[in-house]
């Protein structure tokens, strides 16, 4: 069978198809009350499902682990990447965004022309100003809407779900700060012990990512103010940075994946 | 053998306990039997003969940048080049190698000892001599890149001071400050004294009544007003308005009062450690458990339009000047030294008030001690600080002026050296009590630094004229006006801002061109980030313990799990381990038949294991998001 990795969230399911190419999302199958809180909200649950072959399965959650180590090493080739274009557009002289001047990746023109957007500058970079702004709005709502869902599920807690072909092995309440509620099948033998483990491992990475994510936006979008030169330039340029990591993040993952599927040797 | 504790300063924020137990002089004197010797230190203290402190052509000034990242010295050079260019046309007026830079090559080395520092640059021990190393030195970085174990040695037998700040706005801020505070500042001669006296507390009462009421009547001058305040004025709300109201705010402040310390990895700890607890905490048995804001002044409570320009000000307090990553009184007991911090840092409260226009701070890294300025049954001993005091309100500089404390520091080094030797070898003849007020005074004395260019002092009125604080210039970071081949931030000095007006308004008149559209997603997304920045901060205030819980069950589908208690209903709870932030651990361990289940035990363990390493990666990220989002 195939593995499925699956993270249950109503808002990220609207947000993104997936988490680092690794959690499917989908929509929570209900909502859970709080006692302590005023409202009803969702608790996300990161829940996979896996070969019973303890062997295959270790494996299928490595290889999640290994894209999610990859997803940190994008993160770290967008920040430079952020670096270089900062560079590369204040050594034009002044500070222009004249993309004709410069021969850029699809994700740098795209970054350019947000921030030109955002400048309200005469210089257009691609297609018509409504085009643009249309696109630019769109990211900003985009952004919004992730980062209120990202600062609501650092209170709240995740469940992890280990399933063995749709056995449930292992069950853990986890809180941001890694306190942990474990709960095991009394008759599971110790390398389905070790797969849950993996599996926390898994989605504990795959937070810290997104947090690491959300750091390395807001970093950007400091960096990325020197060229716009306005006050409170780094809270516009949020949504751009953001834009960016993630479409350097979509490159990399897409990179990987033809190397893995390149025939090896001659 | 007494039993009399010793009592020393700092105060825990998190658990509102003292930072360090009072303990016996026999315990400590046992601390300082395993300590290695100090090495004897000169005697004098001081240029070569003939020079004067105060002429900076002929002591020289001199800068040391650290070896590493070339392209940050030069943006760190230009953010502070008026300071530069300011010192270059005063040190270098008759001899153009008394102006020094160590950049490059010539930098400080990672690892470097000040030995080792000086000897490459062909200087051995004994007094400076500006012909082969300017008196006056400026150490600019962090001390994790230059250990401030180089600058407390350095600043032995040069005057030295540090700067590190986050940002080269900020360096530029200050770079400014001090040449608009010597050019055009010119300061009423008055000084205050803020002297806490914490109810049931022994450590405030001491400073209160052996250090601040002594030394301000010692340092009485018929040119000076010197305001002492009781200790019930001595409150949070008062150093607010002294520091935020021009017309309160004195050229020379001298505080005394515990210094906040919180755990390793604090959410407060860089923000808050070193700030002044202030008379409105009621004392140990006052009040118990986390110390509030509300008690203690930090960089927080300094208004981004306070003018502070040409103010000196030092700090008796712990960690008021700043905290190293290792703790310094460990190692002798049990051959460890673990870390109070993650990393050595500067106490954000001085940094804060060099930006807002104070040329220099001094005062402690780690923690302080009584001993300072009381000696056994000598009782008060008070000519460092008198000796200081009275050579800046001369006008001296003041690297030069804290010299009294660098030669105090040398002193007691050759006298905990005779004794521990004395220990090793009689030891039936080791005074313990001796040994262990030796020793505190000897940590005590070498942790004092400036942070601020050394070079800096009082910048007086004379005459009948009146006194002038001059408005600080803001600095904007703004795009480069031409291409250079140099890091290329260059900075816009704003329209002066008087003291009193309010922060400019992004989202209100000033007209940028921004569109309206484009302003509501400004004003969205600030929002955000404030609601996510609190909610971080909220977050990690609460981690006051990690608790890992296993639990076991035939039937997983019939159990059901509880969110708000956190445990899950219809399973059995096998194992439990909950870690406070002080270390206390508490485990409960499963049993099978009368014995330790050692299987469940040891996956159990293994949760634990993943659960610890798990935080503090969760922590590390979080703190540096926190930084981030508050760099917005």
């Amino acid at each position: 069978m195939s593995p499925t990795f699956q993270l249950f969230d109503s808002d990220m399911a609207q947000l993104t198809p997936d988490v680092f190419g690794v959690w499917e999302t989908a929509p929570s199958e209900g909502a859970i009350s709080f006692a302590a809180l005023e409202e009803a909200e969702e608790v996300p649950v990161w829940s996979v499902n896996l070969s019973s072959d303890a062997f295959l399965a270790a494996h299928e959650l490595d290889a999640c682990l290994a894209q999610v180590a990859t997803s940190r090493k994008a993160l770290t080739i967008a920040e430079s990447r952020i670096d270089k274009l900062v560079a590369q557009t204040r050594s034009q002289g002044e500070v222009s965004f004249s993309v004709s001047a410069m021969d850029l990746p699809p994700a740098e023109s795209d970054l350019l022309a947000a921030l030109d957007q955002i400048k309200g500058g005469d210089t257009v970079s691609f297609g018509l100003l409504d085009e643009g702004q249309a696109a630019l709005g769109e990211a900003q709502e985009k952004f919004q809407r992730v980062m209120e869902r990202v600062a609501q599920a650092l209170i709240y807690y995740a469940l992890v779900e280990t399933r063995l072909e749709s056995r449930l092995v292992g069950k853990t309440g986890l809180t941001w700060a890694a306190d942990a509620q474990t709960l095991w099948a009394s008759d599971a033998p110790p390398e389905y012990l070790a797969l849950h483990r993996r599996t926390l491992a898994l989605t504990i990475a795959s937070r810290n990512a997104l947090m690491r994510t959300f750091m390395l936006t807001a970093q950007g979008a400091v960096k990325l103010s020197a060229l716009l030169a306005t006050p409170g330039g780094a809270i516009l340029a949020l949504p751009v940075a953001w834009k960016f990591i993630n479409q350097v993040m979509a490159e990399v993952g897409h990179y990987l994946e033809l190397r893995q599927t390149q025939p090896q040797g001659v | 053998m007494s039993d009399e504790k010793l009592y020393f300063n700092g105060i825990n924020g998190a658990s509102g306990d003292y930072e360090t137990p009072p303990m016996t002089a026999h315990e400590l004197a046992q601390v300082a039997l395993g300590g290695k010797k100090e090495s004897q230190g000169p005697d004098h203290y001081a240029p070569v003969y003939g020079v004067d402190k105060k002429d900076l052509s002929q002591t020289g000034w001199g800068v040391i940048f650290a070896q590493g990242d070339d392209k940050q010295t030069e943006a760190l050079k230009e953010a502070l080049q008026p300071l530069l260019d300011h010192r270059r046309s005063q040190a270098a007026k008759t001899n153009e190698t008394f102006y020094r830079e160590f950049t490059g090559p010539q930098a400080y080395k990672p690892g470097e000892t000040k030995n080792a520092f000086l000897k490459r640059h062909k200087v051995g021990p004994g007094p400076a001599d500006p012909k082969k190393m300017p008196y006056y030195l400026l150490v600019v970085g962090d001390p994790e890149t230059v250990p401030y174990m180089f600058q407390y040695q350095l600043d032995v037998q040069y005057a030295v001071g540090r700067l590190h700040f986050e940002t080269p706005e900020e360096y530029h801020q200050y770079a400014q400050n001090v040449v608009l505070a010597e050019q055009k500042a010119a300061l009423a001669r008055r000084a205050t004294f803020f002297g806490v006296s914490n109810p049931d507390d022994r450590a405030t009462q001491l400073s209160a009544e052996k250090l601040i009421k002594p030394l301000s009547a010692s340092v009485a001058n018929p040119n000076w007003t010197i305001n002492t305040l009781t200790p019930e004025e001595c409150k949070k709300a008062r150093l607010a308005s002294l520091l935020n109201n021009a017309a309160e705010t004195p050229s020379l402040l001298f505080t005394a009062s515990h210094g906040m310390g919180f755990p390793n990895g604090d959410s407060r700890q860089f923000k808050h450690q070193g700030a002044l607890l202030c008379q409105d905490w009621p004392g140990p048995k006052g009040h118990k458990g986390r110390i509030p804001e509300d008690f203690y002044f930090s960089a927080d409570d300094i208004n981004s339009s306070t003018n502070l320009l040409g103010m000196l000000a030092f700090f008796f307090a712990c960690y008021g000047c700043g905290t190293p990553k290792l703790d310094d009184y460990s190692l002798q007991q049990t051959g460890e030294r673990p870390e109070i911090a993650p990393h050595a840092f500067l106490a954000n409260l001085p940094r804060k008030m060099l930006t807002q226009g104070a040329l220099a701070v001094v005062g402690h890294v780690e923690r302080a001690w009584g001993t300072s300025f009381v000696w056994d049954t000598a009782g008060p001993q008070l000519a460092a600080f008198e000796s200081t005091l009275k050579e800046l309100m001369d006008g001296l500089p003041i690297g030069s002026a804290t010299e009294y404390f660098n030669s105090r520091y040398s002193e007691i080094s050759t006298m905990v050296s005779e004794l521990i030797e004395t220990g090793q070898t009689y030891p039936d003849q080791l005074n313990e009590q001796e040994l262990a007020g030796m020793w505190t005074a000897n940590n005590d004395s070498r942790s004092y630094v400036v942070i601020g260019d050394p070079a800096v002092r009082l910048p007086f009125v004379e005459g009948g004229a009146a006194p002038q604080r001059p408005s600080l210039e803001a600095v904007v970071a703004s795009a480069p006006k031409a291409a250079s081949s140099v890091s290329s931030a260059s900075f816009v000095v704003a329209p002066s801002v008087a003291p009193a007006e309010a922060p400019v308004d992004v989202t209100g008149d000033v007209n940028y061109g921004l569109s309206d559209s484009v302003k509501q997603v400004q004003a969205n997304v600030q929002d955000l980030v404030n609601k996510l920045t609190e909610t971080l901060k909220q977050v990690m205030d609460d981690v006051t313990s990690l608790e890992v819980r296993t639990y076991v069950s035939d039937d997983l589908t019939g159990v059901k799990y509880d969110y708000t208690a956190r445990e899950f209903n219809g399973a059995k709870l096998r194992a439990m381990t909950r870690i406070s932030l002080d270390g206390d651990t508490l485990n409960c361990v499963p049993d099978r038949g009368g014995r330790v289940d050692t299987d469940l035990w040891q996956i159990h363990l293994s949760m634990v294991q993943q659960a610890q390493a798990s935080r503090a990666e969760m922590l590390k990220t979080a703190m540096s998001l926190l930084g981030s989002l508050k760099a917005l």
